[in-house]
């Protein structure tokens, strides 16, 4: 009984192992709205504040977020969306293809643990609008481990409750933020205003032009100057690179091949707009406003709490918001990396597997290490996926420049290919050098990094491709 | 009727911009705000499943 229900509300995953055929491709509008919706997260309420935390300037933020989403959006129109409509295959199967089984399960695994942790800090967020409620003690800036019983309590049941949602009912949730991606934009918007107005009544300020209100967002709100102990200073670079790169395992790690395969047209790819500056601009600029009139008024409340911050803008919509956008966007993380730890227990059920992942979410959300330094764990995100993506990239336009063999393990019928080894272990391995050795932070070194794997894949694919005894020629529509 | 209440629901989603935007001008008090965003939330939320995605509900 349990097994139907939970087949019965699973997302369809169709055309697997196939192309998409002509007659499942979707129209612009289709992603427009996906993108819309799922990068108007409740976690871009913690990266907002985390922004003011760092000490960030006015100007740096506007135009760093501008150049920075922009930059997103091409890496997706110009890098993701070509190889999409051309193969029409998920990224799994076309890493299986290029890596072998036995490598592409140690990549579904790292997937799978970094969904966890995301879909961990999603958990964290949503827990603090229960606090507003229920009065527990929640985690300050500086916690890594959870501070209070309630806290604990409130997470593990919301948790939970997400688990079980996770497992059972995908589709009543995938339709509820449907329901919830316009007002939630909305409210987002709200936060901002209302914040904006606090401002002006808090500072007296009065704004009779643009340069009243240029002036306002610099000296009052985001005035720059030094971080918060124990954060990086964060510069126009800073801004710029984490708004490129943050989504940076669905773009350049070509996650998101996987949902490009149904676009008709390349430049679909600009749909991505719609998530990066409803999302990634409004309601991080937003929710930073939001952050910074808390340490306005009381400079020594240091604590990014979006549960407090929302109600106290916009009152229960705000926590509303903060649930929803939470619980929406944590349901399909959750369920992602069920899928992706299904590809190394393939024994077991989907359902059985999401409800323990869900589980496992739960516990990673008790501990806010993860939320209240969401800018570092994203960079991490980015870093550990952005090798297999450049593998991808040289492996679908290179390899047949150079009269290589495109999914060179499928065609040697190996299990483990060791060029895409060599490139995803051995870039991971070079930027952790450069950032442990203060060369650069690990905010920009994702940049290098995708050029180091794109090398090393090329140079070990043409001596692995040399050495080995001929395979059958590629078939054109592979 | 899909009409009415795709009305009603684009209706609640200025119901939820405009108080926020009224107290930014200081033509609205916070408390009200707050109220008014809630009551167009519900009205939101209860509306649009009526027409939003009906062809998939039988899903």
């Amino acid at each position: 009984m349990a097994e139907r229900r939970a087949e019965s509300s699973e997302p369809v995953n169709e055309y697997e192992r196939t192309p998409v055929p002509e007659r499942a491709l979707l129209g612009f509008k289709s992603f427009v709205g996906q993108y819309a919706g799922e990068h108007t997260a409740g976690t871009e309420l913690m990266i907002g504040p985390l922004f003011v935390a760092a000490g960030v300037g006015a100007t740096d933020l506007v135009l760093g977020l501008l150049v920075g989403n922009l930059l997103a959006v091409l890496s997706w129109t110009l890098l993701t969306a070509p190889i999409a409509t051309r193969a029409r295959l998920t990224l799994y199967y076309q890493v299986e293809r290029i890596c072998g089984r036995s490598l592409a399960t140690i990549y579904h695994l790292a997937n799978g643990v970094m969904f966890c942790f995301l879909a961990g800090s999603m958990v964290t967020v949503a827990a603090t609008a229960l606090g507003v409620w229920f009065r527990f003690r929640m985690p300050e800036l500086s916690d890594r481990v959870p501070n209070s019983v309630g806290w604990v309590v409130a997470v593990l049941v919301l948790g939970a409750m997400i688990a079980v949602v996770a497992a059972y009912g995908y589709r009543v949730v995938a339709r509820i933020a449907n329901y919830a991606a316009p007002w939630m934009t909305l409210v987002f918007l709200a936060f901002g205003l209302v914040g904006l107005r606090e401002f002006l009544i808090a500072t007296g300020t009065e704004i009779h032009s643009l340069a009243d209100f240029w002036n306002l967002c610099q000296t009052s709100i985001w005035k720059g100057g030094a971080p918060l102990a124990g954060r990086v200073k964060f510069t126009v670079w800073h801004t710029m690179f984490f708004a490129w790169f943050c989504n940076m395992a669905m773009h350049i790690g070509m996650s998101d091949l996987s949902v490009f395969r149904y676009a008709r047209k390349t430049w679909y790819g600009t749909a991505t707009a719609s998530g990066m500056f409803l999302g990634h601009y409004l309601a991080w600029i937003a929710a930073s406003i939001l952050y910074a009139l808390q340490l306005h008024q009381n400079p020594a409340n240091t604590a990014v709490l979006p549960g407090p911050l929302a109600y106290n803008a916009c009152g229960i919509a705000g926590l509303i918001c903060v649930i929803v956008a939470c619980w929406t966007t944590a349901n399909p993380t959750i369920y992602r990396a069920g899928l992706a730890f299904q590809a190394v227990f393939p024994r077991s059920s989907r359902y059985r597997v999401t409800l323990v992942t869900g589980l496992i979410v739960a516990v990673f959300g008790a501990f806010p290490a993860v939320a209240m330094r969401l800018l570092d764990f994203v960079a991490l995100y980015g870093l550990v996926l952005m090798p297999m993506g450049a593998v991808v990239f040289v492996d679908f336009w290179l390899f047949p420049r150079f009269g290589l063999r495109r999914f060179y393990a499928e065609a040697r019928g190996t299990t483990v290919s060791w060029p895409p080894a060599v490139a995803w272990f051995g870039t991971l391995a070079v930027c952790t050098w450069l950032v442990a050795r203060g060369t650069t932070q690990i905010y920009f070194v994702s940049l290098p990094g995708w050029f180091v794997a794109a090398i090393v894949y090329l140079v070990a694919g043409r001596i692995s491709q040399a050495r080995a005894p001929r395979v059958t020629p590629e078939v054109a529509s592979s | 009727m899909r009409r009415t209440l795709q009305l009603i629901s684009f209706g609640s989603l200025l119901g939820v911009i405009v108080p926020p935007v009224l107290y930014l001008l200081d033509r609205m008090p916070l408390p009200s705000v707050k109220t008014w965003m809630l009551v167009f939330t519900v009205v939101w939320f209860a509306t649009v499943p009526l027409w939003m995605d009906r062809g998939a509900a039988s899903d």
